[in-house]
């Protein structure tokens, strides 16, 4: 076996451990500072990983571990999701008032949770790398201990996410019992053997239902969507970054593996439970967000419909809608993080969180509020930004599968049917910011450098992705296409 | 050394300069202005490396990335480099240049500087897309967005009720004559199924009929396009209102660049038009360049007459086109960018000297305040009227030899428009530059200050040398490959007499009547003698024949009619009853849902475990 | 009487749904918590069994993972109960109702 395969995963537990032990030594003011280190650390990973290449026999750990395009493509993705998170939560250090170097380790642990996610062949992996991610984000969500929303998002995620893997627990050890391993390939060997009737178990099914409750929490899809809005309230807004894009990939990563390696036969049987999911996931989420005043629990909903849309893609189950999927999430990476780095920098002094103490950015800082706006668009789903291409490669997607199954056109009419939803409160945060008064602080807000340079290279992400998509799709086309 | 990344850079580097302009240095007015006139003087030095390394006729004339391609829908995005376009890349980035530096004098007082020199690298950026682009959804985007941004610079003193109405003006007719465009462009992509210039040359090449009934209806579709940008006849009226915009936009828009775009477009696209469809183009650049001619000669307000100029020499140059001489029309279009700029540069000087007044019978005796301005205005003026040798007289001359070629009655309305913008120019010379100060604001006048000075220095000699450099050569081996050019200096000083005598012989006969009949008339006036003497036509000439009063009582009371009925439905039976509705029962909807979302722990794990007794059920229970 | 796999099935089914009806039920965060460890329990119990029936051992280290993750998964949960207590200085669900709707 070939240990090198893991050297992105044991680099990065290697900075995680760096940045723990560097805290001992750091005097107190320049702990700040670590966190550029940190993701200075991860860059180099991240420039590691552009090189390497699939190599020949991608499996470690007895097929529990496997390094194929789709794997590269996600562990490239969340490394650039930890060193925007990295930076945001360098300018978010002020507000936390002690251990900010253990903030910064955790979430590299985290990110080191996620990639072992995107390489996971196996139920067993699969549940660890879950878990660290989820354990890892019990503390990051109550991280800010002095204020009560934090910890009371920490204790409602603790619970439900424990209870989610409590099922998820109970699905896997039904699963084994009725295919005899916890490996995708086998499994998938024997579903597809008519002999073993695994297709047609019912205690199989059941425990794959129950392994789906675990995925369906992670990238808060309808029923399991309840502790999103909360906890993206109540967590330190960089927590509620990283959990949106980072944690939601690590659900889809998973969820494709398990449905299209694992369990092909039965994604196919299932389509109908997968349509009506994403639509009600939609709708759901787009229907919550029309009323809210707070914007991150704003973005809370909107991360929920984002799971809908995403769900399209998947019940499609072609490469077409595949590669969709990866593409939105690449754009949804930019734009989220662009919209928290605007809030973690503009309500930075007030400490609100409401959608109206926006008002008046553009006149304290064009930059932000261009960034927040386009965001917002891109949320959306206008052109010719990352997120109106996303959705069409989705939409079009579920078009050509909609000639086989009539339903997918009525998926195909409720998504369109949220998008227009969505664009009344993603417009009314543009709105709120051009057109909602007189700031009611005049200063201009000041950016150091990095910030700035974080800030635009989201910008710069949203607009590549959205005015040349073509590189993108065919690399998350090849990343579909590699699948072992 | 093909350098085939420069042309990206030349593109892109304005945008980049409008971008960090507008997100970063509002403030800070002198980087403002630094990083957009970096941008386009970068752009020039970088365009001469280039044409230096490749000559004017590159080996690899496109360079092209895949934009997109999703299964049918093709589109790419790629740059075309040929003879044409490099020639126009020089004209738009080097008078572009001149204009930017003169702009940081002009606009110093301004209080929206850094907004200016954003809109201008804006500018900038669409000119050289559509100069660039080597198909027509490329070029249809850049057209559009050269639309939205001299809106911008129209409408830049948008507190000024006139400048924002010239701006919706301008914007309003050009999307009209665009609208045709892209019908053109749709009827063109049916037809032959592709959007690229070389592929759909090489298309109509092989096959001429490709295009079959549609032919001259598409090509004419596509002129739309360019009678709204160029200005032609009937949809000329913005151009003279758009003289609302600061001065140097006046120069930069109406002179080298955006009406020239109309020009640039039928020369890249000649090989579409059917013989009936250059008729019609003929037509319509003789009738303008006829009337705005005559326009020009009752105008009072110095940039107005400019602007008419203008107008009617982006007529001779669609003249040109139609005339099947697009490489006339081209070499016109050069050489004008070289002397339009420099006349309304130098008229931004006398209005800055003058305080912003524009009015011509108060000014006089200005070349003794500012020499400078005088003798540059005068080169403009000369080689505009085309004195041999200088660069107008050679342009103009290729045109009128085309008409002479071609067509009788094009002919005679070409020499006579010649006579007349040959006597509108002195009269204005006259009037403003000569005699004695006719108020005293011209007492206090004086030179303006290098930054604006220097560029009128510059675009003087070009004006000068621009006709015996070779550009006509140029475009001539381009668009008619094995045609014989001359070669050499003094070939070309005499070359006209020698191709067209009559056709240069009756250009400088204009120019004496024109010269002759402005200096008895203006030379001593102390009030403009013609209203006198022609009565009811002076009237005329001096309202613009009345065509903006024409369109005020059909086509606008007809839109505003139509417009009512429709704001009527859309603002009870769509607005009201449907979006309204609709929008406050979906409001009501989310509000009700949100109340699931209870904040209770407890309702939380029991929501959870309901829904996956649901799935179990729907999935595994039947 | 020969006890086979389906009884162990059915004792881990039943410590399963009485985690459950506890998380749903209780009021006391610390029970909620048992209640959880209850059914993560009643997971490595069926594990354990199949892995007997199945002669297969993977079942058997699979428990071992979710053994040490359990014990993580615990000091982190305690430790933010224990925050919140010192905070709200209560520990009673009801009593979590800052964020909604």
């Amino acid at each position: 076996m070939n240990v090198l395969i893991l050297k992105h995963e044991i680099t990065l537990l290697l900075l995680a451990l760096g940045v723990m032990l560097a805290d001992l030594w750091l005097p107190p003011e320049r702990k700040r500072g670590l966190g550029y280190l940190a993701s200075a650390g991860v860059g180099a990973i991240l420039i590691c990983s552009l090189l390497t290449s699939v190599p020949e026999s991608p499996f470690a750990f007895r097929q529990m571990y496997v390094l194929d395009g789709m794997a590269l493509f996600f562990k490239r993705f969340f490394l650039v999701a930890t060193i925007l998170v990295l930076l945001m939560a360098v300018e978010f250090s002020d507000r936390i008032q002690a251990g900010i170097s253990e903030y910064y380790s955790l979430i590299l642990f985290a990110s080191a949770g996620m990639m072992f996610a995107a390489s996971a062949n196996d139920f067993a992996l699969l549940f660890v790398a879950l878990e660290l991610i989820t354990v890892t984000f019990y503390v990051l969500v109550s991280f800010q201990r002095g204020r009560a929303t934090s910890l009371e998002a920490g204790v409602k995620y603790l619970i439900i996410g424990a209870l989610s893997s409590a099922f998820m627990v109970f699905g896997i050890a039904f699963i084994f019992g009725t295919s005899g391993s916890f490996n995708f390939g086998d499994i998938a060997a024997k579903l597809a053997s008519p002999e073993a009737g695994l297709v047609n178990n019912k205690l199989f099914l059941f425990g794959l239902l129950f392994l789906l409750v675990g995925l369906g929490f992670k990238i808060a899809a309808v029923p399991f969507q309840i502790w999103a809005p909360d906890v993206y309230q109540g967590a330190p807004t960089p927590t509620t970054a990283f959990l949106a894009v980072g944690s939601k990939a690590a659900g889809m990563v998973l969820l494709m593996r398990v449905l299209f390696v694992a369990v092909p036969e039965v994604t196919a049987q299932w389509w109908k439970l997968l349509v009506v999911i994403s639509a009600l996931t939609i709708l759901y989420g787009n229907l919550c967000a029309l009323p809210q005043t707070n914007i991150k629990r704003l973005l809370g909903y909107s991360s929920i419909s984002h799971a809908g849309y995403l769900l399209l893609g998947i019940a499609a189950a072609t490469t077409a809608g595949q590669s969709a999927v990866l593409y939105y999430l690449s754009g949804y990476l930019f734009t989220v993080l662009a919209a928290f780095v605007v809030i973690v920098l503009v309500l930075r002094d007030t400490g609100a969180e409401e959608i109206s103490s926006l008002a008046g950015l553009h006149q304290r800082s064009p930059l932000l509020a261009a960034a927040m706006t386009i965001s917002m668009v891109s949320l959306a789903g206008i052109p010719p930004l990352a997120g109106f291409f996303g959705k069409l490669l989705l939409i079009k997607s579920a078009l050509v599968v909609g000639a086989e199954h009539q339903s997918f056109y009525w998926l195909v009419g409720i998504a369109v049917v949220g998008v227009v939803i969505s664009l009344a409160y993603y417009l009314g945060v543009v709105r709120a910011i051009y057109w909602g008064g007189e700031a009611a602080e005049k200063s201009a807000v000041t950016l150091s450098l990095p910030a700035t340079l974080t800030v635009a290279a989201c910008l710069v992400g949203i607009l590549f992705i959205g005015i040349y998509p073509n590189p993108l799709m065919k690399a998350a086309e090849a990343a579909v296409l590699s699948f072992k | 050394m093909h350098l085939q990344t420069l042309p990206w850079i030349i593109l892109f580097l304005p945008l980049l300069a409008a971008v960090v302009i507008t997100l970063f240095t509002q403030r800070d007015r002198k980087t403002s202005a630094t990083l957009s006139i970096s941008a386009i003087v970068i752009g020039f030095v970088l365009t001469v490396i280039f044409i230096k390394a490749n000559s004017f006729n590159p080996e690899v004339k496109e360079v092209s990335l895949n934009w997109l391609d999703i299964g049918p829908l093709q589109a790419e995005f790629g740059l075309r480099l040929d003879a044409l376009s490099l020639m126009m890349l020089l004209v738009v980035t080097g008078v572009g240049s001149a204009i930017h530096i003169y702009s940081w004098g002009y606009m110093h007082e301004d209080r929206c500087f850094s907004r200016f020199f954003a809109s201008l690298s804006l500018f900038t950026f669409s000119m050289l897309g559509i100069v660039m682009a080597n198909n027509f959804l490329q070029m249809f985007i850049s057209w559009e967005l050269v639309g939205v941004s001299s809106y911008l610079l129209i409408g830049f003193w948008y507190e000024k009720a006139s400048a924002a109405d010239a701006a919706k003006k301008a914007f309003i007719t050009n999307r009209l004559g665009d609208f045709g465009f892209m019908l053109g462009i749709l009827i063109v992509w049916a037809a032959l199924g592709s959007l690229n210039f070389g592929k759909l040359e090489a298309g109509l090449a092989d096959n001429p009929a490709a295009l079959g009934s549609l032919a001259t209806l598409g090509g004419l579709l596509v002129f739309c396009g360019a009678m709204g940008k160029s200005a032609q006849f009937p949809l000329h009226v913005w151009l003279p209102d758009a003289m609302e915009g600061p001065t140097p936009v006046s120069a930069l828009i109406h002179a080298a660049t955006m009406v020239a775009a109309g020009v640039y477009m039928l020369s890249r696209t000649f090989f579409i038009y059917t013989p009936e469809a250059l008729q019609v183009i003929a037509w319509i650049g003789g009738c303008t360049a006829l009337l705005a001619a005559l326009v020009a000669v009752q105008q009072n307000d110095i940039k107005r007459i400019l602007a008419y100029s203008t107008l009617s020499q982006l007529g001779y140059m669609v003249m040109a086109v139609g005339l099947a001489a697009p490489e006339a029309g081209m070499f016109h279009l050069t050489t004008h960018a070289f002397f339009k700029a420099l006349l309304f540069l130098g008229a931004g000087s006398v209005i800055h000297a003058m305080h912003h007044e524009q009015d011509i019978w108060r000014m006089g005796g200005l070349c003794k305040k500012m020499p400078v301005t005088y003798w540059t205005f005068m080169v403009g003026t000369m080689a505009l009227a085309g004195v041999w040798p200088l660069s107008g007289f050679f342009s103009k001359d290729a045109i009128l030899a085309a008409a002479w070629h071609h067509s009788m009655p094009l002919f005679i309305i070409g020499v006579g428009v010649a006579a007349l913008t040959t006597f509108y120019m002195f009269r204005l010379v006259f009037v403003a530059f000569l005699g004695g100060e006719r108020s005293h604001e011209v007492g206090h006048a004086h030179e303006s200050p290098w930054v604006m000075t220097w560029p009128l220095r510059i675009l003087a000699v070009f004006s000068i040398v621009g006709g015996v450099i070779g550009v006509e050569a140029l475009f001539g081996g381009m668009l008619h490959p094995g045609g014989e050019h001359p070669h050499g200096l003094a070939a070309q000083l005499v070359y006209p007499f020698k191709h067209a005598p009559v056709a240069a012989l009756s250009g400088l006969a204009a120019f004496g009547i024109g010269l002759f009949a402005a200096w008895t008339l203006y030379a001593r006036a102390k009030e403009d003698p013609l209203p006198a003497r022609i009565g009811t036509l002076s009237r005329w000439m001096r309202d613009r024949f009345y065509f903006d009063e024409l369109y005020e009582a059909t086509v606008i009371k007809v839109h505003d009619a139509t417009a009512a009925v429709v704001d009527w439905f859309d603002r009870w039976l769509i607005g009201f009853a449907a979006v309204r509705g609709s929008a406050g029962a979906t409001s009501l909807f989310g509000n009700v849902l949100r109340f699931i979302q209870s904040g209770s722990l407890q309702a939380y794990a029991f929501l959870l475990v309901l829904g996956v007794a649901v799935i179990l059920f729907f999935v595994l229970g039947r | 009487m020969n006890v086979g796999l389906e009884h162990y099935l059915v004792v881990s089914a039943v410590l399963f749904a009485l985690g459950l009806l506890g998380v749903v039920t209780r009021r006391n965060i610390l029970v909620i918590y048992m209640s959880l460890e209850l059914m993560l329990n009643a997971a490595n119990l069926a594990l354990v069994a199949f892995s007997r029936f199945n002669n297969n051992l993977d079942g058997q280290v699979m428990v071992f993972f979710i053994i040490t993750v359990a014990a993580a998964e615990v000091a982190v949960g305690l430790a933010l109960i224990v925050a919140l207590y010192r905070r709200r200085q209560t520990t009673h669900v009801e009593d979590l109702n800052l964020l909604k709707h």
